[in-house]
């Protein structure tokens, strides 16, 4: 492989694995916090590049759709965990496979909803025309929407890294996220933490919806190829931690990337492989706490 | 229908059916089923199917030769196992006469033991199996449209002559991606060419751009590329966006830039060949009716519609022509099999050895302002060859 | 269960088929065949998962590996249902054997993440080794096979026949899985559920005893499999694909974790609604999903529980 190919493989991986970044993190943070599994992650992204579209057909523009979504979305997690996450788990606090069947249901009635409200039809999410054509680096030519949609999610993440680990919000998350009994008995209002950290989650997933749809194109399905590859990001970083979300997500960027040149008929499994690789070395993932339940 | 109408034809048919005891067998509804995929990833595909037949319902009007009909649609959702269960539903229970579907292959291939075993006339919209042109075939069935191999070996003589003799295969991964990569293959090097490298992204992908780095390395002139739904729009506007499209041409079977995905795709598309059956700007009357017809429907016309249209017109044409007998199904056989329809993509007429039209293939590629197909070559009577087909 | 009502449930299953043609259309026969191969397929789930504590995303591995080698044996090795059946059953539990060696260590969503693995990737080689399995597009079977001997003998091709030889191998199916959990080996499995620490320091071999657990309910995902490919005389690689997992692990959620049975009333609920919804209305995905989870907000303990409540 010559070496701009080398380089351009880096730079895809790398733009790939950081919106993997926004997606896993919801996943991983709702987990650690809450042991749920979110299904409905999924339909949280598609919802948020829906938004954008919705925004960006009656108000104009993408970069308002980029910047309504996210809120949006983010307030619709906050009610899905406020009114019903909470309840079901507050009744029933030892089940994790019921919050399972209720994030399955939702993820159901989304999509449903979504062909009910936007159709089956295949749809484009206009990227601003300042936005294309392609951008000199050097030696290698990179498209310009993917150089901006490395940079938003870059952007994003840093900031997301800023609130969990230099802000007394972020030091609340993780201490919850290690240990929420105790977090509770010092103070920490657990409840309202886990609202916030699901609606959290829910606009980033919303955010890499709108950032990734302008790459490809909505349709109802759109979140579940990417969600599933967030899931095996964050079980490879070691659910439950941000460090490991970022870790397995730059991480799968690149096996992806480089693993369709290097290894062309057997990349899918590779993630696979990758994932069982770190399972059976470290069964709870990179950076993954020691199992406690 | 309205209630004049309705009393007139309940009355004909009660009378005709008190005078001729013999057609009083008739008088029940006529009973189509429609099998189509209308959720998850086929849904608008399957919707589009439907329209198009409908279309083709309402322009033979609600009865034929005196006799109504009813059509019960149930949704395959593009799953075997469903579509085996529907198929069941619609033979044993509501007892249809006639099965129109589908578009997926593995769900066709599912679905086809059920339907001649029960001996029920199957027209097939859409679905690509080679399987059913050849050991699967079956006198029950008529596809509508082409086959993975009518979709891709004629191209082959016809790129390697216009876009160059240097070839990569980037196709999905799945029967219809791989089958029409294999008859594309064969095709172009027969007819001299050479493919200098083929991927196989996964169905279902949403990053193709790891993907060409190896096609700018291998230095081909074009891509064969088969890709549908999402997947199509990703590719085409990825492959755009990294800069291939102007140095390396991209051909392939309709459904990488058909109407479902072209105005998502956008400029990304223009300058793409692709070859089908049907294109909306094909300028015949029978076309510029159709087109006319869809519109007002607000639909915009594609080959999903043509084919479902087709698949009405030939249906209602048979039981016209068998005054609404649907009994006698070696008689529509032979009706369909002899049958000319007019149809928007030109004359349709069925191949008699295996039941798939013999088809006019035009070549388009996408121009813009407004982005459309544009005809620039057509083979005519492609055929699909001989492969071990006993009707 | 409460006795009467699993009599009264147990004739009418098994009275079924006589109604075909009088009182109702073979197609609810065969969906129900489709249900009760379902539900044999749930239990075997819920043996892992609601006995066992093992959390599986990838039991359609089992489920369909039990499938292709039903087809396959009928094609290539014997036109028997004995062959079919037993291949079947050895390939899922054997897959289960390898699983367990990879995953046993492993605990909740890591293991479900490492069986989903293994699932997808069955599913990828089913979709690539085209001569063998059919691609994306399937393998048509090789036909019904005929059981029996003279005046007993079955014609898998009648509906009836087809319906009655599930219903048979499911109530054995669930005997089995009943044995199992009320044996010793059962107990000691609920045991090492309750709390892995405990059943250590009482002498229960944790480790053998989880798998184990994963290569008996992998076998009666197999025999499912195995019964469904005879039944559809056709397998496609969606009976390997990820969502018929997450479908089944629905099914045994909605009937009630750990009851066995609530896999049979789940399956009614989960493939029974999907069929009628999806005959009305094209969106029936949204109704479908509304309904899960109203069922969880109002039912959690599962419907089961529900009806034993009620008797």
């Amino acid at each position: 492989m010559s070496l701009d190919a080398i380089l351009t493989q880096l730079l895809m991986g790398l733009t790939v694995g950081v919106n993997l970044v926004l997606v896993a993190t919801g996943l991983t943070l709702v987990f650690g916090m809450m042991g749920v599994i979110n299904f409905a992650h999924s339909a949280l992204f598609m919802l948020g590049a829906y938004a954008a579209l919705m925004v960006s057909r009656h108000l104009g523009g993408f970069w308002l759709g980029l910047a309504v979504a996210p809120p949006v979305i983010a307030l619709l997690g906050a009610a899905v965990e406020r009114w019903l996450l909470r309840p079901l788990r507050e009744r029933y606090p030892l089940s994790h496979l019921l919050p399972l069947l209720l994030t399955f249901g939702l993820s159901l009635f989304f999509e449903g909803s979504a062909k009910v409200l936007w159709g089956a039809d295949i749809v484009s999410l206009d990227r601003p025309a300042r936005l294309a054509g392609a951008v000199a680096l050097g030696r290698i030519t990179f498209p310009t929407y993917w150089l901006f949609a490395l940079a938003a999610a870059a952007v994003l993440a840093a900031g997301v890294w800023l609130v969990v680990e230099r802000t007394s919000l972020g030091l609340s998350i993780r201490a919850a996220t290690q240990d929420p009994v105790m977090a509770a008995v010092l103070g920490v209002d657990t409840q309202r933490l886990n609202t916030v950290v699901f609606a959290l989650g829910s606009g980033l997933a919303a955010a890499a919806g709108v950032i990734l749809g302008a790459m490809t194109s909505l349709s109802p399905q759109m979140g579940a190829g990417i969600v599933l590859d967030a899931f095996i990001a964050i079980v490879i970083g070691g659910l439950g931690s941000f460090t490991g979300a970022i870790v397995g997500s730059l991480l799968l960027g690149q096996v992806q990337s480089f693993g369709v040149a290097l290894l062309p008929a057997f990349h899918t499994p590779l993630v696979f492989l990758v994932m069982a690789v770190v399972l059976v070395l470290r069964p709870s993932g990179l950076f993954g706490a020691a199992e406690r339940r | 229908m309205n209630r004049r109408r309705f009393i007139t034809t309940t009355t004909a048919a009660g009378l005709g059916a008190a005078l001729f005891p013999r057609a009083a067998r008739g008088a029940d509804p006529i009973k189509i089923g429609v099998l189509l995929p209308f959720s998850k990833a086929f849904a608008v595909l399957g919707e589009n199917t439907f329209a198009g037949f409908m279309l083709g319902a309402k322009e033979a009007g609600p009865t034929i030769a005196g006799r109504s009909y009813t059509i019960i649609k149930e949704d395959d959702t593009a799953d075997p196992s469903v579509g085996v269960s529907k198929v069941r539903k619609l033979i044993d229970r509501d007892e249809v006469d006639v099965i129109v579907g589908t578009i997926h292959s593995g769900v066709a291939a599912a679905i086809r033991n059920p339907i001649v075993d029960a001996k029920k006339l199957w027209l097939n919209p859409i679905a690509t199996n080679d399987l059913l042109a050849e050991q699967g075939c079956s006198r029950y069935h008529f596809r509508f449209s082409n086959s993975a191999w009518q979709s891709a070996a004629p191209l082959g003589p016809w790129a390697k002559a216009k876009l160059g003799d240097r070839a990569y295969i980037c196709v999905f991964n799945f029967a219809f991606g791989q089958q029409s990569a294999a008859h594309f293959k064969r095709a172009f090097t027969e007819a001299g060419g050479t493919v200098v490298g083929e991927s196989f992204p996964p169905f279902n992908n949403t990053n193709y751009a790891p993907y060409f780095p190896a096609i700018k390395d291998a230095k081909p002139q074009f891509v064969f590329a088969n890709f549908a739904g999402s997947d199509a729009v990703a590719f085409i506007k990825q492959y755009a966006d990294f800069g291939l499209k102007g140095p390396i041409k991209v051909i392939g079977p309709s459904n990488l830039v058909s109407e479902d995905v072209l105005s998502a795709q956008g400029d990304a598309a223009i300058g793409v060949y692709s070859n089908s059956y049907y294109t909306p700007s094909y300028d015949i009357p029978k076309n510029r009716a159709f087109v006319k017809l869809c519109k007002d429907a607000g639909k915009e016309p594609d080959h999903f519609l043509c084919a479902g249209y087709d698949a009405a017109q030939a249906l209602f044409g048979a039981l016209r022509e068998t005054k609404g007998d649907v009994e006698n199904k070696e008689r529509l056989i032979q009706i369909i099999t002899d049958m000319r329809i007019d149809s928007p993509r030109g004359a349709l007429r069925f191949d008699p050895k295996n039941h798939n039209p013999i088809s006019d293939i035009h070549l388009r590629t996408v121009q813009a302002g407004p982005l459309r197909h544009v005809v620039i070559d057509v083979l005519k009577d492609v055929r699909h060859p001989d492969m071990g087909c006993v009707l | 269960m409460t006795r009467w009502p699993a009599v009264v449930i147990g004739a009418a299953l098994v009275l079924a088929p006589l109604g075909v043609g009088r009182l109702y259309s073979a197609y609810y026969l065969n969906l129900l065949t489709w249900i009760l191969i379902f539900a044999l397929f749930a239990a075997g789930l819920d043996l892992a998962l609601g006995f066992g504590g093992l959390v599986s995303f990838g039991h359609a591995g089992f489920f369909g590996i039990g499938a292709y080698a039903a087809a396959l044996a009928l094609r290539h090795v014997a036109f028997s249902l004995w062959a079919a059946l037993a291949l079947a059953i050895a390939a899922a539990a054997l897959l289960a054997v390898v699983v367990g060696y990879f995953a046993i260590h492993s605990r909740g969503v890591y293991m479900a993440m490492l069986t989903f693995a293994f699932a997808q990737l069955l599913y990828e080689v089913a979709i690539k080794w085209v001569a063998v399995t059919g691609g994306s597009d399937g393998l048509p079977g090789a036909g019904r096979p005929r059981v029996g001997w003279g005046a007993l003998a079955l014609d898998l091709s009648d509906k009836r026949h087809m319906y009655w030889l599930a219903l048979g191998f499911v109530a054995l199916g669930f005997w089995l899985a009943r044995r199992i959990v009320v044996s010793p080996f059962g107990q000691a499995l609920i045991a090492v559920r309750e709390s892995e620490e405990r059943a250590r320091a009482i002498g229960i071999d944790v480790t053998r005893h989880r798998r184990v657990a994963l290569v008996f309910s992998g076998a009666l995902a197999g025999l499912a499999g195995g019964l469904f490919a005879i039944y559809q005389n056709f397998v496609s690689p969606e009976l390997l694909f990820f969502a018929l997992s997450g479908e089944v692990v629905v099914i045994a959620l909605l009937g009630g974790m750990g009851t066995l049975y609530g896999s049979l009333v789940g399956a009614v609920i989960a493939i029974g609604l999907r069929e009628i919804l999806s005959t009305y209305t094209d969106n029936w995905l949204v109704v479908l999903g509304a309904l899960y989870v109203a069922c969880v907000m109002c039912f959690p303990q599962g419907l089961t529980r529900l009806f034993a409540r009620a008797t």
